[in-house]
């Protein structure tokens, strides 16, 4: 299949240490994956938070080699695995930060921004539901 | 249909894709080895380009050590199973059949699996699988899936159909898919 693909995100520049970290966050994606589907969910919980550590590394390295594009796309990811690891407060701080870029493209811009109200719908929801727990078992 | 037999060892998706693609191996075997305990199978791929409305099919012979077969339970529901290795199959057809590469796993929300790149460029790759022989239907739904990612970027999409080992492989352009 020789099909070349034309429209895609530029890569170009980016070194081998750069190569390396995308590796090992990947593998840490699907091992978190496969974990929480052994519901393991500690042990999802810590993968999804290291690899959301390196994404926020390699964002910002992006950005600093001028790729724009692909800094917003390891940004988004990085929101997307704090939110996998329950950290509401990290991923919906970097949604906010996301969306106050203006390079942001609209169609990414709206993905972040249903992304983040979800969050925030569901982080309410989730402390009523706390709330309500810690009353019964304390009554 | 060409009528040479190509060829893959399963195990080498580790070597041509940089994301830890091991972890899929077990899933492959599992869904395709069979209760003889096989060494190999025959797959029937299809190559299409979506761009131009043509369609190529290939026979891959696929083949794996005994050794990589799962010596325990996944400790999984079945979708996962076939879903993961789907993805492994994924790997297979993309470095038997592309230049491209995995070059890593895409965040929720991306609307496809993988990112993979021709070493300049990264694209999309939206990987399903099925135990039904409904291929067809399940690449169309993947296909419109595909089509939502927020970065408007050009990708694959491949399903497998573990009913009768036959996968299709497309690539697709947005711009033009979305005309």
């Amino acid at each position: 299949m020789n099909q070349q693909p034309g429209q895609g995100i530029n890569r170009v520049g980016l070194g081998a240490a750069f190569e390396a970290d995308e590796a090992r966050k990947s593998g840490l994606i699907l091992e978190a994956q496969l974990l929480r589907e052994q519901a393991r969910d500690d042990e999802a919980a810590r993968k999804f938070a290291e690899a959301a550590q390196i994404e926020e590394s390699l964002s910002q390295r992006c950005t600093t080699l001028g790729l724009a594009e692909k800094s917003f796309l390891h940004s988004f990811s990085a929101l997307s695995l704090w939110a996998q690891a329950g950290a509401f407060y990290q991923a919906i701080a970097l949604g906010d930060e996301l969306l106050s870029s203006a390079a942001l493209p609209e169609q990414l811009r709206q993905r972040v921004q249903t992304y983040t109200n979800t969050l925030r719908l569901r982080r309410a929801l989730w402390y009523q539901d706390l709330a309500k727990a810690m009353a019964q078992s304390a009554a | 249909m060409n009528g040479a037999l190509d060829e893959y060892r399963l195990e080498d998706i580790a070597l041509d894709h940089r994301i830890g693609a091991d972890i899929f191996v077990p899933f492959v075997i599992a869904r395709l080895q069979g209760e003889e305990l096989a060494t190999e199978t025959i797959l029937t791929v299809t190559l299409r380009d979506a761009v131009n409305a043509t369609d190529r099919q290939k026979q891959l012979r696929l083949h794996w050590s005994s050794y990589s077969a799962p010596t325990q339970p996944f400790g999984v529901q079945e979708r996962t199973v076939t879903e993961w290795a789907a993805l492994g199959l994924a790997c297979v057809i993309l470095a038997r059949y592309t230049s491209s590469r995995i070059s890593q796993v895409a965040a929720v929300g991306d609307r496809f699996d993988f990112w993979v790149s021709d070493g300049n460029r990264e694209f999309g790759l939206e990987v399903s699988g099925t135990l039904t022989d409904e291929i067809e239907a399940r690449h169309r739904i993947k296909v419109r899936q595909w089509r939502e990612n927020p970065y408007e970027v050009d990708g694959y999409v491949i399903v497998a159909g573990f009913s009768e080992n036959k996968i299709i492989c497309s690539f697709h352009r947005f711009e033009e898919e979305m005309q």
